[in-house]
């Protein structure tokens, strides 16, 4: 049988919700979920000055991602780390 | 003698298990704690470095300090005198339509051709790169990076939705289609448009008016599968787009109007006259695992899988680039 549809170890998406609407960060997080594989890693990078809450907000509204771990920026020229890691 | 020495022996390693075992729960919980006080102090971070005092500090410690420097400074400072003087107006921040810098365009230069190392033995972890484009950006540069670097041990795919032309990248798999009303097509790698074979500009005769996209559902080929076995492989049919979906969708669905939305650009696409997409003889010998079956073997197949199942055609109304994570809404 030919591999799951859809289904990656690692979903990577650096710098890619920067550049949507706030309010298509939810809907991408949650189809992008949909690629990784149960127990998955799902990474995502984006500018410190896009604000990290929103970001965490919608982390948590998705149910099958749990935040495995998050790290700040120190500055807000750099990148804030999501690490997410689907359900089995 | 020797058997009390035995059991000494047993119970000094018991006390040393459970001495052990406690010392470990001891650490396990440390490390949890210390992981919790690190996302309690990086929010901690997060939000002081996005407050509007340090975004100011920051701004006034830049060198040189110019006109957008400037303007950033006012917007700024006027954000947090409203901000003090009338908090009911909240994080609503008045922004002034300045005029846009155009760069210059760069001159055209031939594409980088990946380099894509030896393919180490065994299976590769899979990893797929999202990234809205697949230009000469920094995120272009960084996905070009780990496929060269990392490529022999992971099966690394792209996923954008626009490639430019002429591209900037080939050697990587990039996924992209897109949708015209005259049916639909891939972008490949190399920046090719890649016909389906019920495209209107195809050259084999496989075009009809009314068919020229097909779509099918995930929770439709589970049925498929439950029927006729693990042997229907999720994408088997050949449709141009497959759905993820825990409903099984009938043809009275689409009556309702439902449509294709880009997730990257909220451009959507309705689904109008949609029709069901009649299986073919082949599919129907393929899925009952018989290639010669007799046609009376054949009907409660055709019956089974000509009821939506197998899938459904439409022509699109309209332009669209459809990439993975694109989704069916409400029209």
């Amino acid at each position: 049988m030919s591999a799951p549809f859809f289904e990656f170890d690692v979903v990577l998406a650096l710098s890619f919700f920067s550049t949507l609407r706030e309010s298509r960060i939810g809907a991408w997080l949650d189809a992008l979920a949909g690629f990784a594989k149960p127990g998955g890693i799902f990474v995502v990078t984006m500018p410190a000055s896009a604000g990290a809450h929103s970001m965490l907000r919608e982390i948590e509204r998705v149910r099958r991602m749990k935040l495995v771990l998050f790290r700040a920026a120190a500055t807000r020229t750099h990148r804030d780390l999501f690490v997410m890691r689907k359900g089995s | 003698m020797a058997q009390r020495d035995d059991n000494a022996c047993e119970e000094s390693l018991r006390a040393q298990i459970a001495q052990l075992s406690a010392t470990l729960q001891e650490r396990e919980a440390t490390v949890a704690r210390l992981l919790n006080d690190n996302q309690r102090l990086n929010l901690a971070l997060a939000a002081v470095r996005d407050s509007r005092w340090q975004q100011l500090g920051d701004l006034l410690r830049q060198r040189p300090f110019g006109m957008t420097e400037l303007r950033a400074v006012l917007r700024l400072g006027g954000g947090l005198a409203r901000t003090r003087i009338a908090p009911a107006h909240g994080g609503v921040t008045a922004v002034t339509n300045l005029p846009m810098i155009v760069t210059p365009a760069e001159p055209v230069v031939a594409p980088y051709v990946v380099r894509l190392p030896q393919r180490a033995e065994g299976s590769r972890r899979r990893v797929v790169h999202v990234i809205a484009n697949f230009m000469n950006g920094g995120s272009s540069r960084l996905v070009v990076d780990l496929v060269e670097g990392l490529g022999d041990r992971y099966d690394q795919r792209v996923l954008t939705s626009f490639i430019p032309n002429p591209v900037a990248f080939v050697g990587i798999p990039v996924k992209e289609l897109r949708l015209t009303p005259r049916g639909a097509a891939g972008i490949t790698e190399a920046g090719e448009m890649v016909l389906d074979v019920h495209h209107a500009d195809h050259p084999t005769p496989k075009f009809e008016p009314g068919r020229e996209v097909s779509f099918g559902f995930t929770s439709h080929y589970g049925k498929m599968r439950a029927r006729y076995g693990e042997g229907i492989a999720i994408g088997c049919a050949g449709e141009n787009i497959l759905l993820e979906s825990d409903r099984v969708y009938v043809l009275e669905d689409f009556a309702s109007g439902l449509a294709f939305r880009s997730a990257a650009s909220g451009a959507t696409v309705r689904l109008d006259s949609v029709t069901v997409a009649d299986p073919c003889v082949e599919f129907s010998r393929f899925s009952l695992g018989d290639p010669g079956a007799s046609p009376q073997d054949l009907k409660p197949v055709l019956q089974f899988l000509g009821d939506g199942v197998r899938g459904y055609c439409f022509t699109p109304a309209g332009d669209l680039r459809l990439v993975p994570g694109d989704v069916l809404v409400a029209g």
